[in-house]
C-alpha cells in the first residue's frame, strides 16, 4: 500500500463511522428504541458524529497535494463523484450543526424531522458517493458491489459499536442488536477475503490481523448477549477499539489491493 | 516489490556512494539549484533564448549527432536535435539519443569537480582536499619532471581513454605536450575493437571492409550478428537505415544471447546463441554452404586464398585448408549443424537453414557486433564471419558486406586528427596490457606484443589519466587492478583530469577538474561511419574552476617552459578548431567543406557529405583481384594465413576455428560457476559516463538480467538484490528476471560505476570486479565477455 | 473523433526512451515524472527440447503520452475542473485549481496524468502547445531516431496512417475514443493467446 494512502483509510473509516452513527441515532429516535436516548445522549450523539466528520476532513486534507485550494473541489458536481462527495460531506456536516441548535433553541419537531430526514439523506449520499469515486473502470479489484458493501459494512458496525459506548445502560444483554452486529461482522469479513483475493498485491500479515481482530470483534458481543462476559463499560469500549482495529486493517487490505488495469 | 530502494536507481547509489567518502567538497548543494532556470510554459523561450547548434558530446558512443542547444543567461535551458528539412537517405537527419538529449543533467549535475584536489588519505581511499590551480600546476611539473629525471619518459603514461573526442578535450593535448617533453610510453589498439583491429587485416589487408550505409538499402537479407545497433549506436541512424532496408524488401535476423533491442526493433526472426560460440554456428553455416553447392566458386576462385588444398600459399601446401576444417578432413571432425547445435543451443535445423538463407538470398549482409570479439577466441569470430562472406562471394557487390571490423570504404573516419606531434619513445604497448607494463614492464618485449622495443626499459612509473575511466572502472579485474594502484611503490604519481570523482578519479593523487565539450571549441567527426563534421563551439563558460584539457596543457606547457611550441604560437582551443576544419578536413577529406568562419557564423553545426551512391567496399578488388589486390601477403582475401600457421601457436590457428573458450559452461569452471556473463553497451551510459545522469538512469536503471529458469533455480524473484560472484570479485545489484535472455547466461550491462563497500563487494554493479586480465592470444586484447559466474540472493 | 491524434509505430520502435528524455528535458521533469513513458511489453517463454530451446519469448515497446482522449475520463474525474479541455482542444491541468487528490490518475487508464511530488500539483503532457502554435511538431515526435512518432490532428493522421489497431495492454479505446493511431508490432499479436506483461511494473 502506498504510504499515503493511509490518511485516506482514516479519511472514510471516521468519515463512514460519523454516518453509521447518525443514521442509527434517528432510525433509535425514531423507533421504539427511543427511550434509550436521552435529551443528554441527543446532544453527545450529535457531537460526536460532528467530531468524526470534522477529524475526517482534516486527515483527508493531509492526503492533498495543495489543501489549501480545497475551495475549489466543488466546481465539477457535473461529473466528478469526488467532488459530489465533498459537496456531501459539506452537507452531512452543516446538518449536524444545525441539528445541534437545534436541540439547544427548539423542541419544534417538524424540524428535527426534517433536518433528520436530510441528515440521513446526506450520510447515505455520502457513502453513495464516496462508492462512485472507487468505482472506476481502470481499478477492477474497486469496480464491484464489494466497494459499497465495505462502506456500508463499516458505517454499520462502528455505528453500532459507538451507540454501545454512549448509551449508558446499552442495550440488554439478550437484545437481538449483539447477533445482528456479530452477523454484520461476518459479512464485513467475507468482503475483505473477497478484496485480499482479488487484490494485484495483498498481504498475508494484514489479512491474518484482520481475520484475527476481526473474529474476536465478533465474539465479544455474542459473549455479552449470552451473558458470558459482563455487559459493563470496559468490554464494550473493547469491543470498539477491536472493531475500530480492524476495520482500519480491511481498508488497509482494500488500498493494498489497488491496480490500474492498462497503463 | 523490493523494500530496499538502495540500489534501485544509480543517482541514489551514487548518493550512498558519496555518504561512503564523506567528503564534504563535492558541495551537493550546489549553486546549480538556484541559478538554473526552469521552463516557464507561459514564456515561450524559443524568442529568447540563443539556440547553438553543435555535435553532441559523445563520449565514443558510436553514434554522432547534431544538437541544438538553448541557451539563457549562460545556461542551457534546453537541448533539441537535428530538424534539418528533409531527412532524406542520402542525408538523414543526424537525432540524438537519449543520452545526448539527458544532457543537461550530466552538464548541471551537483557532483561537478569543481577544484583541483590532493590525493590526503591513502590512495584510493577517496579521501582529498581542495587545492589551487597552481599548486596542482606545481604538483604536475614536479612529477613528470622527477620521473623523467629518475626513470625516462618511458616510465610515463597517457592510458586509453574516449570520455572526451573532441580533438582539444580528452587526451591528445597531453599526448602533444609529453611529446614535447620528451615522450611517453606509448599504446595501440583499443578496448572496444581490440580483436578485430588485429584479425580483420589477417584477411583482408585493411580495416575499411564496410560499404557505406546507404548501400543497405540494396540488401535483400540482413544477419546482424551480436549486433544492437539501436542501443548501443554504431553510427547515428544505422537503426533507421536498417528499418528502411526492411521497408526495401530486406529480411533480417538478429544472432543474439539476449532478446536485445535491435532484435525486437529491427528483426524479422531472432536466434538466441550461447555466449562465446559464434564461430562455431559460422564454421557449421560453411558446412552446409560447401557441402550443398551453395558456395560462390568462381569468386573463390579468383579472390581467395586458403579456401581448399588447390590454393594454400607457397610453403603451406600440405597444411589444413579452411575446406579441410569446415569438413572436418584432417581432425575427423565435421563442422556440421548436430556439431554446433550441441556447442551453440542453436537447432541444427535453424543453423542449415540460415546458412541456405544467407547463401541464396543476395545480395547479403552478415554484419558482426563487437561484443562477440570482446571474447577469449575474439579473433576466430572475426575470421570466421569474414570467411562466409568470401565463400557466399558477398564482398565487393552492392547490398553485399564483408563483414569483419566494417569500417567503410571510401573514406574513413580520422577519430581525432589534432597534431599530437611525433613520440620520441618508440615503445608501444597492446593498450590492455598496461597493468602488466606496471607490474613487469621492464621484462616486457615482442612476446607479449610490444612493439617499436625488443624490450621495455622502465615499468610504468607515472599516470597521466585524462577523460578516461580505464584505470579502474573500465579495465577487467577491478580488485586486481586497485590492488596494483594501491601501492604507491609501483606506480608512483597519479594524475586524473575529468568532470567527475569517477571511480578512477578516486585512485589520484591529483584530481584536475576539466571542463564539458559544451564548455570549450572543438572538432568531431562522424566516428565510423559518418561523412559529417561537426564543429563545437564553445556554448557555455566553464563551471567553476574547471578547464579544458587543452588549457590545462597549455598552461603546463608555459611551466615546462614549451608554450610557444605547444600553442604553434599561440592558438587556444577555437583557432586550433579552426586550423583543423581549415588546414586539415577541407584539405583533405571534405574540400566542399565551408571554411570554419563560415560554419561558425551559418551556426549550421555541423557539415554533412551527403551519401547518394555509396561506395561498395572491395569493388574493383571483385572486378580485378590482380589489378587492385589486397594489402595481405597473397593479395586476396586470406581463409587461411600464413603468417598466423607461422605463429605455430593452437591458440592461433592458420585458419578460423571454433575453440572452446578458457572459462566456459563446458569447461570444469561451470561446476562452482555455472552461468556465463555478459556485459553489453547499456542504453542510459556511453561506457561509464552518464552513470551518474538521473534522467537516464531512471529510464534504465542498472539491474542483472536474468532468466526466469536461472533465477527460479536460485529462488530469486524479479526486483530482488543479488550478488554476482566468482573467484575474482563479487557485485551487488538489483535482478530484472526477464525471458529476454536465454538460460544459462546473465547480463550486467558494463560501465556501472565501481563503488566498494567495507567487505570489498561492488555495491554499483560493475561487471569488472568479475572479468579476467588474461589476454586473447593474437590481438593482446581483452576478453571481458568471456566469464563464468554464480548468482545468489544478496543477504546483507 | 478526437481532436489530435500521435502515430505510435510500435512496429519500429526500439524502446531507446529518447522521446520520454526529450519531453523531459523540454518541460523539466524531474525524476518520476513522466510525461511520455516507454512500455516494455514481454512474455513468452524458454521451451528446451534435446538440449535446444525451441520456443521463444518476445517483446515490444509502445510509447505513451497523453492520447488526448474525446472522452477523457480525467477531466471527468477530477473535482475541480483543474483537468479541463482547453480553447485548443487539449486536455490541459490549471495548476491553480488543482489540489494535488491525483484522482485524475486513477481514472486515466493510460497513466498519463503525472504527479509532481515537489510542485504537489498533477502535471501532464500538453501536446507540446507552444511548439503547436509555432507549427513545429512535438519534441518527442521530433525526437526518434526511428522515426516511429508523428503527430497531427486526427484527420492528418488517419488519412495518412489508417486508424490503426489497439493492442496489448490499453484498454478498449471504444469507451474513451484516444487520439492514437498505433501501427502493432508483430509480437503483439503473440499476446491473444498468451498472458504478456509490461516489464517495468514488474520490478519497479
Ligand atoms: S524515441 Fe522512438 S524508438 Fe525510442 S522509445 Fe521513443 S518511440 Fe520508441
Ligand atoms: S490519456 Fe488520460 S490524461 Fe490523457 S486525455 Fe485521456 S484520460 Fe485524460
Ligand atoms: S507532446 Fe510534448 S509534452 Fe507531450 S509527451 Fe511529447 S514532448 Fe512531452
Amino acid at each position: 500500500m502506498d504510504s499515503d494512502y493511509i490518511f485516506l483509510v482514516f479519511f472514510t473509516v471516521l468519515s463512514q463511522s460519523a454516518a453509521g452513527i447518525f443514521i442509527l441515532r434517528e432510525v433509535m429516535l425514531y423507533s421504539s428504541y427511543n427511550y434509550m436516548i436521552d435529551k443528554h445522549l441527543r446532544i453527545i450523539t450529535l457531537l460526536i458524529a460532528g467530531l468524526i466528520v470534522l477529524i475526517a476532513i482534516i486527515t483527508a486534507s493531509f492526503h492533498l497535494g495543495k489543501p489549501l485550494q480545497a475551495v475549489h473541489t466543488l466546481r465539477n458536481l457535473k461529473s466528478s463523484w469526488l467532488s459530489r462527495e465533498i459537496l456531501f460531506i459539506l452537507i452531512f456536516s452543516g446538518i449536524i450543526l444545525l441539528y445541534l441548535f437545534t436541540e439547544f433553541f427548539t423542541e419544534s419537531s417538524s424540524i428535527k424531522i426534517s433536518l433528520s430526514i436530510s441528515g440521513i439523506i446526506a450520510a447515505l449520499g455520502l457513502i453513495v458517493c464516496m462508492s462512485g469515486i472507487y468505482m472506476l473502470k481502470t481499478i477492477p479489484v474497486w469496480n464491484t458491489f464489494l466497494t459499497p458493501s465495505s462502506f456500508f459494512l463499516t458505517s454499520a458496525l462502528t455505528g453500532i459499536s459507538v451507540m454501545f459506548i454512549i448509551i449508558p445502560a446499552g442495550f440488554g444483554k439478550g437484545s437481538i442488536i449483539y447477533p445482528v452486529f456479530s452477523l454484520l461482522m461476518i459479512l464485513s469479513l467475507i468482503v475483505s477475503a473477497f478484496l485480499y483475493f482479488t487484490g494485484e498485491t495483498s498481504s498475508v500479515v494484514l489479512f491474518i490481523t484482520r481475520l484475527v481482530t476481526g473474529l474476536m470483534a465478533l465474539l465479544v458481543p455474542l459473549l455479552i448477549y449470552s451473558g458470558i462476559i459482563p455487559n459493563k463499560m470496559p468490554s464494550r469500549l473493547f469491543l470498539l477499539l477491536l472493531l475500530l482495529f480492524t476495520e482500519i486493517i480491511g481498508r488497509c487490505i482494500f488500498y493494498t489491493g489497488f491496480y490500474k488495469s492498462g497503463l | 516489490m523490493g523494500s530496499d530502494g538502495i540500489f534501485y536507481t544509480n543517482r541514489r547509489s551514487f548518493m550512498k556512494w558519496s555518504a561512503i567518502l564523506g567528503s564534504s567538497f563535492l558541495g551537493r548543494n550546489s549553486v546549480f539549484k538556484e541559478i538554473f532556470i526552469p521552463y516557464n510554459p507561459e514564456k515561450p523561450q524559443d524568442n529568447e533564448s540563443k539556440i547553438i547548434r553543435t555535435g553532441c558530446p559523445a563520449h565514443n558512443c558510436g553514434g554522432r549527432c547534431l544538437l541544438k542547444v538553448h541557451v539563457k543567461d549562460g545556461i542551457i535551458t534546453r537541448i533539441e536535435t537535428d530538424d534539418r528539412p528533409g531527412d532524406d537517405i542520402s542525408d538523414p537527419q543526424l537525432r540524438a539519443c537519449i543520452r545526448g538529449r539527458s544532457y543537461r543533467k550530466r552538464q548541471y549535475h551537483p557532483d561537478r569537480l569543481k577544484y583541483p584536489l590532493k590525493r590526503t588519505g591513502k590512495r584510493g581511499e577517496g579521501k582529498f582536499e581542495r587545492i589551487t590551480w597552481d599548486e596542482a600546476y606545481e604538483i604536475m611539473y614536479n612529477e613528470i619532471s622527477r620521473v623523467i629525471k629518475q626513470y625516462g619518459n618511458s616510465a610515463i603514461f597517457i592510458p586509453y581513454g574516449t570520455g572526451s573526442y573532441t580533438n582539444l578535450n580528452g587526451r591528445w593535448p597531453a599526448v602533444r605536450l609529453m611529446n614535447l617533453l620528451g615522450g611517453s610510453l606509448g599504446y595501440y589498439n583499443s578496448y572496444s575493437w581490440a580483436c578485430t583491429n588485429i584479425a580483420t587485416p589477417y584477411v583482408y589487408g585493411t580495416l575499411n571492409t564496410g560499404n557505406q550505409r546507404q548501400d543497405w538499402l540494396n540488401s535483400k537479407y540482413i544477419i546482424m550478428w551480436g549486433w544492437n545497433p539501436a542501443e548501443m549506436k554504431d553510427g547515428t541512424n544505422s537503426e533507421y537505415f536498417i528499418r528502411r532496408a526492411r521497408e526495401n524488401g530486406a529480411r533480417t535476423v538478429c544472432i543474439d544471447p539476449r532478446l536485445s533491442m535491435s532484435a525486437i526493433a529491427l528483426a524479422d526472426e531472432w536466434i538466441p546463441i550461447r555466449p562465446g560460440t559464434d564461430a562455431a554456428m559460422m564454421s557449421a553455416m560453411a558446412y552446409v554452404i560447401i557441402t550443398e553447392k551453395l558456395t560462390d566458386d568462381d569468386f573463390i576462385r579468383r579472390c581467395c586464398s586458403g579456401y581448399d588444398s588447390t590454393q594454400m600459399p607457397a610453403g603451406c601446401e600440405n597444411e589444413e585448408s579452411y575446406k579441410d576444417y569446415i569438413l572436418g578432413t584432417r581432425d575427423g571432425i565435421p563442422k556440421t549443424p548436430e556439431w554446433a547445435e550441441k556447442i551453440t543451443a542453436v537447432p541444427a535445423a535453424t543453423i542449415a537453414r540460415i546458412a541456405r538463407e544467407y547463401a541464396t538470398i543476395k545480395p547479403a549482409v552478415l554484419y558482426q557486433g563487437y561484443g562477440m570479439q570482446r571474447r577469449a577466441y575474439g579473433e576466430q569470430t572475426v575470421r570466421a564471419g569474414a570467411a562466409l562472406s568470401a565463400i557466399t562471394g558477398n564482398i565487393g557487390i552492392p547490398g553485399g558486406w564483408a563483414s569483419g571490423l566494417g569500417s567503410q570504404a571510401g573514406g574513413e573516419p580520422f577519430w581525432s586528427v589534432f597534431p599530437s606531434g611525433e613520440n620520441p619513445v618508440k615503445a608501444r604497448i597492446p593498450v590492455y596490457l598496461w597493468t602488466e607494463a606496471i607490474i613487469r614492464g621492464k621484462e616486457m618485449g615482442p612476446a607479449d606484443g610490444v612493439r617499436g622495443v625488443a624490450k621495455l626499459d622502465n615499468n610504468i612509473k607515472l599516470i597521466w589519466c585524462i577523460a578516461s575511466n580505464i584505470l579502474i572502472n573500465q579495465h577487467s579485474n577491478i580488485n586486481r587492478t586497485a590492488a596494483i594502484l594501491r601501492d604507491e611503490n609501483l606506480v608512483e604519481f597519479i594524475a586524473v583530469q575529468d568532470n567527475f570523482l569517477t571511480p578512477s578519479a578516486m585512485f589520484a593523487d591529483l584530481v584536475l577538474p576539466a571542463c564539458t565539450q559544451f564548455e570549450t571549441w572543438g572538432v568531431e567527426d562522424g566516428w565510423k561511419y559518418g561523412e559529417e563534421v561537426f564543429l563545437t563551439p564553445k556554448i557555455v563558460e566553464p563551471l567553476y574552476e574547471s578547464k579544458s584539457d587543452y588549457r590545462i596543457c597549455a598552461d603546463l606547457a608555459k611551466r615546462f617552459g614549451v608554450w610557444n611550441e605547444f600553442t604553434a604560437g599561440g592558438r587556444d582551443e577555437k583557432a586550433w578548431a579552426e586550423w583543423i576544419i581549415d588546414e586539415i578536413y577541407r584539405k583533405t577529406r571534405f574540400p566542399e567543406m565551408p571554411a570554419f568562419r563560415e560554419l561558425e557564423k551559418s551556426n549550421a553545426g555541423v557539415y554533412v557529405k551527403p551519401v547518394s551512391k555509396p561506395v561498395v567496399a572491395f569493388a574493383d578488388f571483385r572486378k580485378d583481384p590482380v589489378k587492385y589486390p589486397l594489402k595481405t601477403p597473397t593479395g586476396k582475401i586470406e581463409l587461411f594465413s600464413k603468417p598466423l600457421h607461422e605463429m605455430n601457436n593452437p591458440e592461433i590457428p592458420a585458419v578460423p576455428k571454433y575453440i572452446q573458450e578458457w572459462e566456459s559452461p563446458f569447461g570444469k569452471e561451470a561446476e562452482k560457476y555455472p552461468l556465463q556473463a555478459i556485459g553489453h553497451h547499456y542504453m542510459p551510459r556511453v561506457h561509464s559516463t552518464h552513470f551518474n545522469n538521473e534522467w537516464t538512469s531512471e529510464a534504465f536503471p542498472q539491474v542483472v538480467f536474468m532468466n526466469k529458469a536461472d533465477a527460479d533455480k536460485r529462488k530469486i524473484k524479479n526486483g530482488d538484490i543479488v550478488k554476482v560472484f566468482n573467484d575474482r570479485g563479487a557485485l551487488v545489484a538489483r535482478c530484472r528476471v526477464t525471458s529476454k535472455i536465454m538460460p544459462g547466461v546473465i547480463d550486467i550491462p558494463q560501465g556501472a560505476w565501481y563503488m566498494p563497500d567495507k567487505e570489498g563487494i561492488d555495491r554499483g554493479g560493475n561487471i569488472n570486479v568479475l572479468t579476467t586480465e588474461r589476454w586473447t592470444a593474437l590481438a593482446k586484447g581483452n576478453p571481458q565477455h568471456t566469464i563464468m559466474v554464480e548468482v545468489e540472493k544478496f543477504k546483507g | 473523433m478526437p481532436e489530435y491524434a500521435f502515430y505510435i509505430n510500435s512496429s519500429a520502435c526500439s524502446g531507446c526512451k529518447t522521446c520520454q528524455v526529450a519531453c523531459k528535458d523540454k518541460n523539466d521533469l524531474p525524476t518520476g515524472v513522466n510525461w511520455r513513458r516507454v512500455y516494455e511489453i514481454e512474455g513468452g517463454g524458454w521451451k528446451e527440447e534435446n538440449g535446444v530451446f525451441v520456443s521463444q519469448p518476445y517483446g515490444y515497446f509502445l510509447s505513451l503520452s497523453c492520447q488526448n482522449c474525446e472522452n477523457p475520463e480525467c477531466v471527468k474525474a477530477c473535482p475541480t475542473t483543474a483537468m479541463h479541455v482547453n480553447a485548443s482542444g487539449i486536455v490541459a491541468v490549471d495548476s491553480e485549481l488543482c489540489i494535488g487528490c491525483r484522482y485524475c490518475s486513477w481514472a486515466c487508464p493510460y497513466g498519463a496524468p503525472q504527479y509532481d511530488q515537489a510542485k504537489k500539483v498533477m502535471t501532464k503532457c500538453n501536446l507540446c502547445e507552444d511548439y503547436l502554435s509555432i507549427g513545429t511538431k512535438p519534441s518527442c515526435v521530433m525526437s526518434c531516431p526511428m522515426r516511429a512518432l508523428d503527430f497531427g490532428t486526427w484527420e492528418e493522421i488517419t488519412s495518412k496512417y489508417g486508424t490503426g489497431e489497439n493492442v496489448f495492454p490499453l484498454p478498449d479505446p471504444s469507451q474513451y475514443k484516444p487520439g492514437i493511431v498505433i501501427k502493432p508490432h508483430r509480437n503483439s499479436a503473440m499476446t491473444r493467446n498468451d498472458k504478456a506483461y509490461i516489464a517495468e511494473n514488474e520490478y519497479k
